[in-house]
């Protein structure tokens, strides 16, 4: 898969709340390869600090105006950069990239379940579900956060008229309880559905358990920072459970490593071998 | 005008003195997704053991001030999967293949090299003599000028074709372990490796890495990887190659002054993908407004 490189200009920064921002991007390229899950890596300095881009989910893509657009929360000293580009800046992306979700088929129901950070390939995935033909009331769609100003609700959001479950931990927005709790909640009513995770990994680590629990297929998308995004470092693997046929290792580890960035984000449920 | 870009080393020939430096670059597949590989001077494939290796578990890397530490543990597919697999890929492109090799016994250098003799695809072997060995006591092959020398003897028996010796800066003394490869029989020498280093995260109180130590790599360390060529350079009658933190063409043209006669981008490939491409064509503008017309014209002659 071709992967496109190269400053690319900012058309817009929204602000969505106190620390969460939205962005858009010129990039007619990227717009038109991406599938849901995807990711780009953007280089927010050309000064070294910090040295390695930054991953972030595609949001949203408008293949008609060229365009991708990122949400991110302003959490560091990286994403304080981005959050103040402006209309004009150009910036170095690399993308699109990482394996993205299956393309779910019109049959069945589906399950978002975004924690924080991980609303936006879910709010992707629910729209080009939607486009292809699978009822937007057949997709449920749990957000979650720790309190109502870490919250990634946009309008787009809202407008995808899924049945959408707002919590929070401290009950400041929506209902009160994690994603998981209400996870659990909505699979005591319901069945044949498939679940699509994507937020922190305390949490992606309770919706796996879950779902092996209960014989329920999903996919979990992990965060990691890495140093490359496109698979020439190695630096962001993860543990996975050994396939029984790699045959013989010169380390002979009990576990096997993928890379997040090129045979993730997207894992199928029970292949992480949590920490 | 047009410039001459090509360099020798001893035999081999490169089209531009920029290749990608061993690990940054893995075999190559991922990068041709970005760019066309036959832009490259060489490739330099991430080390290969004799048989496959996960590596140590994560977390492997850790971003530092302008550099990252990693300690990937060598992770790579082995001898067999390179050559059913990875080989034939690079060989479509026009670049100089050197492909790097690593053990824990001479004996496992002997034999990379033995079965690598045997591919008319692979133009020169790098030796990665900085891992941990175990035949003299589980200090680095590349820490001493003995055992170093003792590595490429071996490596040297079973291939003829060019040898590259990649020497570690985690040394007191460089120029004696560079002779010491010289002598043994190495066609040229590439330097720097990683420097030693670590980081610990205050809130857990632990090392930020499952390995504890990494290496150190990127911008940060490009002053000790300039210093070590130049001196390396001046000491040796045999070509070198530096590398260290280049991420520009005006790092790249720094290492040429200082006797590089070509140079590799590791890290920088990382975080700029076009890095290589861009230091090439930097390269050739440098030699254009300064009215050179080879860059051979500008190798070492730092004053
Ligand atoms: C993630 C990573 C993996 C590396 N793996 C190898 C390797 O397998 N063999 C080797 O000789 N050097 C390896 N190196 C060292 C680089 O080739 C290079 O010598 C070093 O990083 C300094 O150059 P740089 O600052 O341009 O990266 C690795 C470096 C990094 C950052």
């Amino acid at each position: 898969m071709r992967k496109s490189c190269g400053h690319y200009p900012v058309t817009r920064n929204i602000i969505i709340s106190d620390s969460i921002i939205q962005l858009t991007f010129k990039a007619d390229d990227i717009s038109r390869s991406t599938v849901p899950g995807q990711f780009i890596q953007i280089r927010v300095s050309d000064n070294f600090i910090p040295l390695w881009p930054r991953p972030f989910s595609i949001y949203d893509v408008d293949t008609r105006k060229g365009e991708i657009s990122i949400i991110f929360k302003v959490a560091g000293y990286g994403t304080g950069l981005l959050a103040g580009k402006k209309e004009g800046d150009t910036i170095q992306i690399l993308g699109p990239l990482g394996n993205g979700f299956p393309i779910p088929s019109n049959d069945g129901g589906m399950v978002m379940a975004a924690g924080g950070t991980g609303m936006p390939p879910l709010f992707l995935l629910s729209k080009f579900a939607i486009e292809n033909g699978v009822p937007s009331s057949s997709i449920t769609f749990i957000s979650g956060a720790r309190t109502r100003t870490e919250l990634f609700e946009p309008v787009e959001l809202t407008e995808l008229e899924t049945d959408l479950n707002v919590c929070t931990d401290d009950g400041s927005a929506g209902e009160k309880g994690t994603v998981v709790d209400m996870l659990e909640k909505i699979l005591e009513n319901k069945s044949g559905f498939t679940i699509y995770a994507c937020g922190p990994v305390g949490m992606l680590k309770k919706i796996d358990r879950l779902l092996l629990e209960k014989n329920i297929p999903g996919f979990l998308s992990l965060e990691e920072l890495m140093p490359c995004g496109y698979g020439i470092c190695s630096g962001c693997a993860v543990k996975v459970l050994p396939s029984p046929d790699r045959g013989e290792t010169d380390d002979n580890r009990d576990y096997h490593l993928k890379r997040v960035c090129v045979e993730g984000p997207v894992f199928e449920s029970g292949e992480v071998m949590w920490e | 005008m047009s410039v001459n870009l090509s360099i020798d080393i001893n035999g081999l020939k490169f089209k531009n003195p920029v290749l990608t430096a061993s690990g940054c670059f893995a075999y190559g597949e991922e990068a041709s997704e970005v760019f066309d590989l036959s832009l490259l001077g060489g490739v330099v494939t991430k080390s290969l053991t004799y048989l496959p290796r996960e590596g140590h578990p994560p977390p492997k890397v850790h971003e530092t001030a302008c550099g990252m530490l990693n300690a990937i543990g060598l992770s790579n597919v082995g001898i067999d999967l390179f050559l059913s697999e990875k080989l034939p890929f690079l060989a479509k492109y026009d670049t100089t293949c050197v492909v790097s090799i690593a053990g824990s016994k001479i004996d496992e250098y002997a034999r990379l090299a033995e079965r690598l003799a045997e591919e008319g695809d692979v133009d020169a072997l790098e030796v990665n003599i900085s891992c941990p060995n175990v035949d003299e006591g589980g200090l680095e092959f590349g820490a001493y000028p003995k055992p170093a020398g003792k590595v490429i003897v071996a490596v040297k028996n079973k291939f003829s074709r060019p040898v590259i010796a990649k020497l570690s800066p985690n040394v007191t003394d460089i120029v004696g372990i560079a002779r010491s490869v010289v002598d043994s029989g190495a066609e040229s020498i590439s330097l720097i490796n990683t420097l030693v280093g670590t980081a610990i995260d205050i809130k857990t109180r632990s090392f930020n890495l499952s390995n504890g130590f990494g290496g150190l790599s990127g911008p940060a360390i490009k002053p000790v990887a300039l210093a070590m060529v130049y001196k390396v350079a001046n000491a040796v009658d045999v070509p070198v190659i530096g590398l260290g933190g280049i991420t520009t063409a005006s790092d790249a043209i720094e290492f040429l002054l200082a006797g590089a006669r070509a140079v590799q981008v590791g890290t920088a490939c990382f975080f700029d993908p076009l890095a290589p491409v861009r230091i090439i064509d930097g390269i050739s503008d440098y030699l254009k407004q300064n009215n050179f017309k080879d860059v051979n014209e500008i190798i070492g002659i730092v004053d």
